[in-house]
């Protein structure tokens, strides 16, 4: 088990080596890349400036709060792409290439995460970190908040991925195809970046229990500004919790039924 | 010769088709992401108690956004360019040369039907459900300038892409830039901010570049924003764009495409 554990951490350190210098060959184009998923931030930054210039915003939050829940969604979205981009996974399905890692000697959902990030998508992350630090900032949000937040946004985040991993083998084994995965990581994309009250209740719902991306950014930034209370927040992170594992158990049986689509 | 372009045709037209359910589900997860910054500017219609931003009524804001879902799809994907970069990239563009067919004409052939399977299956249905549904009242001059208009948006959304493409002979692969490009033109172009509601200044120098005609234009002339006596000029300046970025694409390609190296990866 411990030995398994550690050639395990081993596939993924030497894997994230390997990506860092295969992304690097190609300079101009990693700067490009990095560029690109700096200016994701710039979009919510600017839909949120004009609206509150315009008008008095929405309700319950002020400019910095909205700054901050959406710069804490950047910054989710930023990591969460750098440990994988779900399209990839059912291209590799499409393609044969994910045969690899059901033969070799590591488990299959950890060889997925460590080989199908976007590594550049780290610049979402820092750009989303530094909109973040400026918002707290404004609104005098304490450190130690600030890291019980993170920790609170990062199981989301987890239960975030586990949820888009198991759709992506699912529409492999049900119809061969995942391309429509990344028009639905833009809808959770944009959806997290604002609270989600106020896509009303059936949205409420959907983004907190069919499509988790409530969790990662709206939830936290709620409990920071006292709009939910700390018990509710306890249950949010024991449901978070239960996604995890329930969502896990699917993709390991998911890649049972996996069928090769040739090499 | 027309024959050898509708045989390019058809065999892209069978490709696009190939994983049909794959298609509607693009079409309807494109609509919906497009629809979600609708909610924030209802929530702040809302809350403002007002039903007039910027001289812009909620329902205008609401169909604005309606609009653009139904025609963002046709964006996706980033047009020729991502065919050139991948010719080029995988080394297949030497194949394409040899072929008895234009190579460029023949890229936007190959192009052209992945944009018709998004207008027949989802930008046509949705916009006619969302004249049926709004009770707006169109004339058939607005029906034309809006066809015209997206017929513009095209080839501006595709000459633009073509352009950065083409340095993918220096650069092996400008995905990344085209990325970078087009989030700044999504900015400009009024996909996630109406540009009316831009300062004044930034917004009527933004109506004489080519960006507004890959949203605002189309989408203001389809909801009655922009009035039809404004039209036709509005068309002489898109036309002018797509010709002054036809000649610059001439030019580069010419230019360039003697200097090609193939990487062939």
């Amino acid at each position: 088990m411990l030995d398994g554990a550690i050639n395990n951490i081993k596939m993924v350190l030497s894997t994230q080596k390997m990506m860092w210098k295969s992304n690097m060959i190609y300079r101009s184009q990693f700067i490009a890349w990095m560029l690109v998923f700096l200016l994701m931030n710039l979009i919510s930054l600017i839909t949120i400036t004009i609206v509150y210039s315009m008008s008095k915003g929405i309700a319950g939050w002020d400019y910095y709060q909205m700054l901050l829940i959406s710069s804490l969604a950047n910054t989710m979205t930023g990591i969460f792409l750098y440990i994988i981009w779900p399209p990839a996974v059912g291209h590799s399905m499409r393609n044969g290439e994910f045969d690899q890692f059901i033969v070799k000697p590591y488990n299959p959902f950890i060889s997925i995460i460590s080989n199908y990030g976007i590594i550049e998508g780290i610049s979402m992350g820092i750009g989303g970190v530094l909109i973040f630090a400026y918002a707290a900032y404004m609104t005098h949000i304490s450190i130690i908040t600030i890291l019980l937040v993170l920790s609170v946004s990062l199981l989301g985040l987890s239960s975030l991925i586990m949820f888009l991993i198991m759709i992506s083998l699912a529409s492999y084994v049900l119809f061969k195809g995942s391309g429509y995965i990344s028009s639905l990581i833009n809808i959770s994309d944009s959806a997290s970046r604002y609270p989600i009250t106020i896509y009303g209740l059936p949205g409420m719902l959907l983004f907190t229990f069919v499509m988790p991306v409530g969790l990662a950014s709206y939830y936290p930034a709620a409990f920071i500004f006292g709009k939910i209370s700390i018990f509710a927040m306890m249950l949010l992170m024991l449901f978070e919790i239960a996604t995890i594992v329930i969502y896990y158990k699917i993709c390991k049986w998911l890649i049972t039924k996996y069928e090769s689509g040739g090499g | 010769m027309a024959n050898r372009y509708f045989s390019v045709f058809k065999i892209s037209l069978k490709s696009g088709m190939a994983y049909k359910a794959e298609i509607v589900l693009k079409i309807i997860f494109s609509f919906i992401s497009s629809l979600i910054i609708l909610f924030v500017w209802y929530a702040a219609y809302h809350y403002s108690n007002t039903s007039n931003i910027n001289g812009i009524s909620l329902t205008t804001t609401v169909l604005y956004f309606f609009v653009f879902a139904s025609i963002a799809a046709i964006w996706g994907g980033y047009g020729v360019g991502k065919l050139i970069n991948s010719d080029i990239k995988t080394g297949s563009i030497v194949s394409n040369f040899i072929r008895p067919v234009n190579y460029v004409y023949a890229l936007f052939v190959r192009h052209l039907p992945q944009t018709l399977i998004f207008l027949i299956f989802g930008t046509i249905p949705i916009l006619t459900i969302i004249y049926i549904i709004s009770g707006m009242h169109m004339a058939i001059a607005q029906l034309i300038y809006f066809i015209a208009e997206i017929a513009i948006a095209y080839f501006i959304f595709n000459l633009i892409a073509f352009i950065i493409s083409i340095f993918t002979i220096y650069l092996s692969d400008v995905e990344g830039i085209m990325n970078a490009v087009f989030i700044i033109i999504e900015i400009l172009s009024g996909a996630i901010v109406p540009i009316i509601f831009y300062p004044k200044p930034i917004y009527n120098i933004l109506l004489l570049t080519p960006f507004p005609f890959l949203a605002y234009i189309p989408i203001s002339t389809f909801i009655g924003i922009l009035k039809i006596s404004q039209i036709p000029w509005i068309l002489v300046i898109g036309t002018a764009w797509v010709l002054v970025l036809s000649v610059i694409s001439r030019i580069l390609w010419k230019k360039f495409n003697r200097d090609i190296n193939i990487v062939g990866i």
